[in-house]
């Protein structure tokens, strides 16, 4: 069982079929939450936060709530055919967390809290009253190349 | 290794992007606010080109590879 990186397939066919309507320039509506390594995704299937297998291996501790925290400076641009989702780095302050691995990006407005994109940290982290600090890539959360 | 002055000149340097990124980032919020107050075809267009501004220094500020850092630390088991 392990995380890997992936967009979610289920979200992005209601989008276009079923007018499920996510806003990923919203500055309330989107969060990231911390998942352990035990988690494994699938994401031709998986739904999102609360269901399975989101509900559960959600990391806890000190300085981190249920659900995670919600995401701003969310921008969503375009150049040479290419989408790109980003935001602002996210940090968790003052918390105790063991075996921090993945970030679910959700939008927690919608009934099923969708899931948008789960992000692999490339390792299990920790923090003891300190800060975690995570810094997205250059590139941004994730993109969509329409011309491939 | 880098001196101690090359040392402070990246670390001012960091610094001087990190504020002009947040001050980017402010001027993105009122745009989507300008926005969402008034759809029209000017706010869309100042809208996008803040979300492009702060896409480009972000692009600038941070590293290629997505980090983690703060007080973060990796346990690793020695075989």
């Amino acid at each position: 069982m392990a995380i890997s990186s992936g967009l979610f397939l289920q979200t992005f066919i209601s989008a276009f079929s079923t007018g499920l309507t996510i806003d990923l320039t919203s500055d309330t509506d989107l969060k990231a939450a911390l998942f352990t390594n035990s988690l494994t995704p699938d994401f031709d299937t998986d739904i999102g936060y609360g269901i399975d297998p989101y509900d559960a291996n959600e990391v806890s501790g000190a300085g981190y709530t249920a659900g995670g925290q919600v995401l701003t400076g969310t921008t969503l641009t375009g150049d040479s055919g290419v989408v790109t989702f980003d935001a602002s780095d996210v940090t968790w302050a003052n918390s105790t967390l063991t075996g921090v691995r993945g970030v679910l990006i959700y939008d927690d407005t919608q009934t099923n809290k969708n899931g948008i994109v789960l992000v692999n940290l490339g390792a299990d982290y920790s923090t003891s009253n300190g800060s975690l600090v995570i810094q997205w890539s250059a590139s941004g959360i994730a993109t969509w190349d329409l011309v491939p | 290794m880098a001196s101690a002055a090359e040392r402070a000149a990246q670390l001012r340097a960091q610094a001087d992007a990190l504020e002009q990124l947040d001050a980017l980032v402010n001027d993105l919020t009122a745009a989507k606010t300008a926005y969402r107050d008034n759809p029209s075809r000017e706010n869309r267009q100042a809208l996008r080109a803040a979300m492009d501004a702060v896409r480009t220094a972000r692009a600038a500020a941070r590293d290629n590879d997505l980090t983690v850092g703060g007080d973060a630390y990796v346990v690793t088991e020695e075989a």
